[in-house]
């Protein structure tokens, strides 16, 4: 990557905060029009494939078989929230809250998982990929919730066409008005008990369907240096084959190809400067994550993709006379109304039959059942709104099973090397409504090792939540039933905003700028030279994983932007 | 010392019985010689002599056959790791206070030293332990003792049983440790680092119906 060094010019076309999912995008999207554009990244650089340090480790390669020792888990007491991100194969992906605190209000959680490194989170996302549709698009305005959405599925389909032609998403065509379908690469299969379920639903529940998770890898033929999914499900890792989508496999590259992109790595922004005589940003400044140095760069164009509550943050620290409280906060919306996905309410059975059956591979994927509730007609309405779907997968017991037999000997030992009887599980994750009270606020009494604000956090699960989960473990046992699946549970773990790393909303789009913070095309309303194309940009969450819509509305912001600057409109 | 001897002494001709499968009085089943480590292996968390005792008892939860037993796939090795580095101080006291717990109980019913009782009493007092666990006695392990992730809760919840405990954990980790073994993973499960495009739905023939190791 062309690294920022002494001899880089402190003046450029644009400026892009973050390397993440979005920020890869916008780097792409505008070193590829042309303009010289600075990356500013917050944490240290990550070189494709050299830094995947443990990609090609087996289990018993890791440390304690992967599992975390207890000194590890000391700097994560957040981090490990998940259950999964601190493990020696992949905990160099998460920050140590040791060393990058928050805070909680009393009776309120909010887990912030994330990681600062050139790729951020789009190295360990979870790469399942789904349109939005009207359904979600109109649903604030239909129901009177929030803010309505500025734009329809009208406006943002053709970048989602773009996006995914460069992405690579494997997926299968259903025809669902709530899931559009996309331009997909093969589907990955699902196995023989995945494909009873499937058919079970399809002829007990009309409105239901069941198909293969649609997911960022490669399953035909090549992307440029990007090759096919080997199906090692070791992608949280970084992927020697390059085979899901990250910014360092796929936007980064592509950026860094057009000569344009200068990449600073070690760079914590910390605010957006305003200039009052032109009504616009003149550009950033940062302190050196290492030296603490502090510099400022100008650009015509700012992109802010340094995630939700970062971008947002940085928004809220870029104080002036114009902007007492934030820059573009003049409606008291910026840091507000947090969303995520709640999840976490499970069903799972034993299945019998099938036991001469297998699977080859580690598939990094499972599968999907679109949202059936509130689609618009009197059947699917329920005492709760919007909706919610199911990812899961079935797959057979290994030797794990072993202990619930309290056993010892040849014998035991021997049958546990075959492979147990047949299990299938899933989790449905569902939409949180904005809610203005659902926030965070700068915490100047604590201040971090650079001497900047924290953030604390209120967020709090409601209502119709909380109604929406009953009906997921209650719907979820049912398919299950019916299906012929024995010994059906279900379960609703300990869920915590934020858990879902959806977290959205703090910025939101809207046509009114007395209630949004951007208006249609991400412009800060009162700042047009200032984009925000993360989480931080979203009226509302949906049900569906949102990094997608992400990428299309980011291409779509940059495009704009690009047109605009070429107009001098900015 | 003498009485050291004797044992020794006696215990050849035990090793001799043993071997033949004849039927043992308590008397012979002693163990023949001091137990050595499997490899000359040193634990770090575990006391030494425990842990060759360890070593044998993983070896009788999973003996060899045509496949290697748990001495050879290093289950020792991996358990001294597990609750050294991944359980919590809380619950390694409580695995120390089980293993002793767990030689007292050998001692008693058989009056003899626990490092040098014979594999044959080493099981019998073992296996009898661990079938005794009900399914509540299990739920209580479960609640009691503190899991190593994920959970912020430091403290036990219910009465700890410190003998189940061991018991238990020391049987979960003996077979997590022997099947997610290099030695088994690579040479006796089917071992496929870099499987390829996922198939679905395959003949369970395909692998001689043996589980996949990762």
């Amino acid at each position: 990557m062309p690294l920022f060094d002494d001899k880089s010019p402190m003046e450029y076309d644009a400026i892009v905060v973050g390397t993440g999912i979005s920020g890869g995008w916008a780097a792409k999207e505008l070193c590829e029009k042309g303009l010289k554009t600075l990356v500013l990244e917050r944490g240290r650089n990550v070189t494709h494939i050299k830094d995947y340090t443990t990609m090609n480790d087996d289990p018993w390669d890791l440390p304690n078989n992967d599992r975390p020792s207890q000194e590890m888990l000391k700097d994560y007491p957040k981090q490990k929230r998940t259950g999964y991100t601190v493990r020696p194969s992949h905990v160099h992906w998460f920050v140590k809250d040791t060393e990058h605190p928050y805070f909680e209000e009393p009776n309120s959680r909010f887990d912030w998982i994330r990681g600062y490194h050139v790729g951020g989170r789009s190295i360990v996302w979870g790469r399942q990929s789904y349109r939005w549709a009207d359904l979600d698009f109109e649903a604030n305005a239909k129901e009177g919730i929030g803010v309505d959405w500025p734009i329809r599925y009208k406006d943002i389909k053709p970048w989602y066409d773009y996006v995914e032609r460069f992405v690579g998403i494997s997926g299968q065509k259903e025809g669902l008005p709530q899931l559009p379908d996309g331009e997909f690469l093969k589907p990955m299969e699902l196995n023989c008990v995945e494909e009873k379920f499937r058919d079970s639903i399809k002829s007990n529940f009309k409105e239901r369907t069941l198909t293969i998770g649609r997911t960022a890898h490669i399953t035909e033929g090549t992307k440029g240096n990007r090759g096919t999914c080997q199906s090692r499900n070791r992608c949280m890792r970084g992927c020697p084959y390059g085979a899901y989508f990250s910014s360092n496999s796929s936007t980064l590259p592509a950026a860094e190809a057009t000569g344009n992109m200068t990449l600073r790595p070690d760079s914590v922004v910390y605010e957006v400067v305003y200039d009052n005589k032109t009504g616009k940003a003149s550009g950033v400044r940062i302190k050196d994550a290492n030296t603490k140095e502090v510099m400022e760069f100008k650009a015509k164009i700012i992109f802010l993709n340094a995630s939700a509550i970062a971008s947002t943050w940085i928004l809220m620290n870029s104080k002036s006379d114009r902007f007492p409280n934030g820059m573009g906060n003049l409606s008291g919306e910026l840091g507000h109304n947090i969303m995520d996905h709640h999840f976490k309410v499970t069903a799972s059975a034993s299945v019998e039959g099938f036991e001469d059956k297998y699977y080859k591979g580690r598939r990094p994927n499972g599968f999907y059942i679109p949202r059936f509730r509130n689609l618009g007609d009197a059947a699917t309405k329920k005492d709760f709104l919007r909706g919610y779907g199911y990812q899961g997968g079935a797959s057979r017991e290994n030797w794990m099973r072993g202990v619930a037999e309290l056993n010892i000997g040849g014998n035991f030992k021997d049958d546990l090397f075959k492979p147990g009887s047949w299990r299938i599980g899933m989790n449905a994750f569902g939409e949180i409504l904005p809610y203005h009270d659902n926030k965070m606020i700068l915490n100047y009494e604590k201040l971090d090792q650079w001497g900047l604000p924290t953030i604390t956090f209120n967020t709090v699960l409601k209502e119709n939540e909380m109604a929406m989960r009953k009906d997921m473990a209650i719907a979820g046992a049912e398919m299950m039933e019916a299906a012929g699946f024995k010994d059906v549970r279900t379960n609703d773990d300990n869920y915590g905003i934020g858990l879902g790393i959806h977290e959205m909303g703090t910025a939101r789009m809207g046509n009114d700028p007395k209630t949004s913070v951007l208006n249609r095309w991400n412009q800060i309303h009162e700042v047009k030279n200032v984009f925000v194309t993360d989480g931080a940009c979203m009226t509302s969450a949906a049900c569906v994983n949102p990094s997608l819509t992400y990428m299309a509305l980011t291409a779509r912001a940059v495009d704009f932007a690009v047109k605009e600057l070429n107009k001098r409109n900015l | 010392m003498d009485r050291r001897k004797a044992i020794k002494t006696i215990s050849i001709g035990a090793g001799i019985t043993i071997s033949m499968g004849a039927l043992m009085t308590t008397f012979s089943a002693c163990q023949e010689e001091a137990r050595t480590m499997t490899d000359g292996w040193e634990a770090s968390f575990l006391d030494q002599q425990d842990a060759i005792l360890l070593d044998e008892l993983t070896d009788i939860i999973l003996p060899p056959t045509d496949t290697p037993g748990a001495k050879e796939a290093h289950v020792i090795r991996y358990v001294d790791q597990i609750i050294g580095n991944v359980y919590k101080a809380k619950d390694q006291i409580a695995f120390n206070e089980g293993i002793a717990a767990f030689k007292a109980k050998v001692k008693a019913k058989y009056h003899i030293e626990p490092y040098k009782a014979s594999r044959e009493q080493l099981e019998q007092t073992f296996a009898t332990h661990l079938k005794s666990l009900t399914d509540e006695k299990i739920d209580n392990i479960k609640k009691s003792s503190v899991q190593p992730y994920s959970k912020d809760i430091d403290e036990r919840s219910g009465e700890r049983n410190v003998l189940d405990e061991f018991v238990y954990s020391f049987y979960r980790l003996t077979i997590a440790g022997y099947y997610g073994s290099q030695l088994i993973g690579t040479e006796h499960l089917v071992y496929a680092p870099v499987p390829g495009p996922y198939q679905g739905c395959i003949p369970l023939e395909e692998t001689n119906g043996i589980s996949w190791a990762l």
